[in-house]
């Protein structure tokens, strides 16, 4: 059965998105979840392409369905749905119009069979991202969109780049597996890269997400980063060079988000440690694997945002993700610290959580291979999971310290979201057959046996042992009201030190070259007015019949020199 | 001693009774893993996995490392909070 409207997945959201700020306030949640469930209809398309536009001799594949599709596009509605949910009490139509559009642009780019269907919808989602991050109202936030804009639109440059010289090379323009070998792929590969937070590409992720509202960080940690990670699982499957760049991803963020003080900014990094798992599952590339990122993404993409979702409640009712502002809440918000415990339990990949049955795949599939290190690294870093995501978020937000703080109620949406999202989180954890049987490859077998279990348990508790020594010896870092620099760094500061005095230098070099123009100009009109006021023969001859005695004289002396030659 | 200082006292001293409650449930945990792994062979997916409690280990070392490193970062890339905020208010202004 396959429901025809005449539109590719995701763009009914974007239609119904322009007609928000023309609804009574009221309506438009009930209007955005109706656009949702109409989008979420396209999940019963049977696999092939349904929607084929022909455009200037290319033939664009904008309704695309396989087993790869599928799971992503069933997250996406998941993750658009909890997303309405949760921002039920904003009345603001800004935020809400952009994130439904970017929702919708975000199954839609999943759905695009073909090279440049995929960057129109990558382009969408960039657009409409931006304007959820603006929706903030700050100026910092501004300033973050900026900054993000130029990033995503770069990705999207590379990607039409690559996209036309994949076009010159193989004379197709179909999204498929791709190797690096050549530009044009390599051009595609930096595309998802920048998208995917590759490690020194990854800047803009904790600059820009932590800057929205407490709602739009929930929109924005769902979507774009995800679709990085079906992207090179549909065109880079099985490439090496994945696995050390993922390897870096997962350890790399760890040690940053220890000194973070921005609670969403640690989510933040937690979220590229998350992102690397999945890109190493896709350097491997074996059906394995592959489904191991396939249900790393899905799963992520719930417990993250139900991370979000807590810290934001928490930043809805204290005005503040500041952990030396924060501690203490749990008697105040204990739901909101009972969601913020299912999440963190199933980001660090407890048993009977779903993280656990995960990355237990990735873990299998690499444990496999002769990647080792890679393994070792993985293993190291899942530590690290547990120290930022699994401890540090529920800790210093909800005990650490005592709090006489008052407290509002919480909307009644957001409670709501947060206890689908963590029924989820516990639900794939204890039955991890309905999420396995969505993956687009092989048959995958139950990991709960004894030693998966065990092995998991060891690491997890005994590096909370270490948390407990940590803080009882007064070693753990204390939270400080700061700045860690990040890769973005190098373009808001690095870069401008740099090309700050350049510019200044060529200023300088351009206005006295100017000045020794002007000057030189001055002198010969100078002379030349010198001349014309005083005669060169005597009384006879005025200055002016001479100059143009001269002039004569070489005009006549040029048509000899051309009748010579 | 105000009301503040009261409510603010009580409210210490529950959290450390459910700090030494968590570390007390945790040690128990360890131990219980700690018998069932001198009474069961655990599989791994590498050989230097099926060591004697190597994953424990593993994540007690990997933890205190990342938190000392993290220490160690916090000398080279911690700034002032506002450290981005003058230069961005100035250009905000031109």
């Amino acid at each position: 059965m396959m429901p025809d409207l005449g539109l590719p997945p995701g763009l009914v959201m974007i239609l119904a998105a322009i007609a928000i700020p023309f609804l009574p306030p009221l309506t438009r949640h009930i209007w955005m979840l109706l656009a949702v469930a109409i989008s979420a209809t396209t999940l019963l398309a049977s696999p092939g392409d349904h929607l084929i536009w022909s455009i200037m001799g290319l033939e664009l594949s904008l309704y695309h369905v396989d087993n790869l599709t599928f799971p992503f596009s069933m997250i996406f509605h998941i993750a658009a749905f909890l997303v309405v949910i949760y921002s039920w009490h904003v009345k603001t139509w800004p935020e809400l119009t952009a994130t439904l559009a970017y929702a919708g642009a975000a199954i839609a780019a999943v759905h695009a069979g073909d090279l440049i269907s995929l960057f129109i919808w990558w382009e969408a989602t960039a657009i409409t991202s931006v304007f959820i991050i603006l929706a903030a109202g700050t100026v910092a936030a501004r300033q973050a969109a900026m900054r993000y804009l130029i990033i995503q639109v770069s990705s999207g440059v590379l990607l039409i780049g690559g996209a036309a010289l994949y076009y010159f090379e193989f004379g197709r323009i179909t999204f498929e597996a791709m190797t690096l070998e050549g530009m044009a792929s390599w051009f595609i590969f930096l595309a998802f890269g920048i998208k995917a937070a590759f490690p020194f590409l990854n800047g803009w992720l904790q600059d820009a997400y932590p800057e929205a509202t407490p709602t739009g960080t929930v929109a924005l940690s769902a979507f774009t980063t995800k679709l990085a990670i079906y992207a090179l699982a549909r065109g880079f499957p099985g490439t090496e060079v994945l696995i050390w760049i993922g390897a870096v991803m997962t350890a790399f963020p760890v040690f940053f988000a220890v000194i973070e003080n921005d609670l969403r900014r640690v989510l933040s990094f937690s979220l590229n440690n998350q992102l690397g798992f999945m890109v190493v599952a896709v350097g491997i590339g074996t059906p394995l694997a592959l489904n191991g990122a396939v249900a790393h993404a899905f799963v992520h993409i719930i417990y993250k945002a139900l991370l979000f979702m807590s810290v934001g409640c928490v930043v809805h009712q204290t005005g503040t993700a500041k952990a030396s502002e924060l501690g203490g809440l749990y008697r105040k918000m204990p739901f909101t610290m009972l969601c913020c415990v299912i999440g963190a339990m199933s980001i660090a990949a407890f048993p009977l959580f779903s993280g656990f049955v995960a990355k237990s795949l990735t873990m299998t599939a690499l444990g496999g291979t002769e990647y080792a290190l890679a393994y070792l690294v993985l293993l190291f870093a899942s530590a690290g999971v547990l120290e930022h995501s699994g401890i540090k978020i529920p800790y210093f937000t909800f005990f650490a310290h005592p709090s006489t703080r008052e407290i509002g109620k919480t909307p009644a949406g957001m409670t709501i979201a947060m206890g689908i999202a963590a029924i989820m989180c516990i639900g794939i954890g204890i039955f991890p057959g309905l999420l396995y049987q969505i993956l687009p490859y092989a048959k995958v077998k139950n990991p709960y046996d004894l030693s998966h279990v065990t092995g998991q348990l060891q690491l997890l508790l005994l590096a909370g042992m270490a948390f407990v020594v940590l803080i009882r010896l007064g070693l753990y870092p204390p939270e400080i009201r700061s700045t860690v620099l990040n890769t973005d760094w190098f373009y808001r500061r690095l870069a401008p030190a740099i090309i700050k005095p350049l510019v200044a230098f060529f200023m300088s070099l351009a206005k006295s070259a100017d000045h020794i123009i002007m000057m030189v100009a001055r002198k010969a009109m100078a002379g030349a007015k010198w001349i014309a006021e005083h005669p060169v023969a005597g009384p006879v001859i005025p200055g002016p019949a001479a100059l143009v005695q001269v002039m004569v004289l070489l005009f006549i002396m040029a048509i000899i020199y051309a009748n010579l030659i | 001693m105000n009301d503040n200082e009261m409510k603010h006292k009580v409210e210490k001293m529950a959290l450390e009774r459910y700090g030494k409650a968590f570390t007390f449930v945790l040690v128990i945990a360890i131990v219980v893993l700690l018998v069932i792994e001198i009474f069961t062979h655990r599989h791994g997916e590498l050989p230097i996995e099926e060591m004697f409690f190597f994953p424990a280990i593993y994540g007690f070392s990997a933890f205190v490392f990342i938190v000392m490193m993290g220490k160690l970062l916090r000398q080279v890339i911690m700034r002032p909070e506002n450290y981005y905020q003058d230069e961005e208010d100035d250009r905000d202004d031109a």
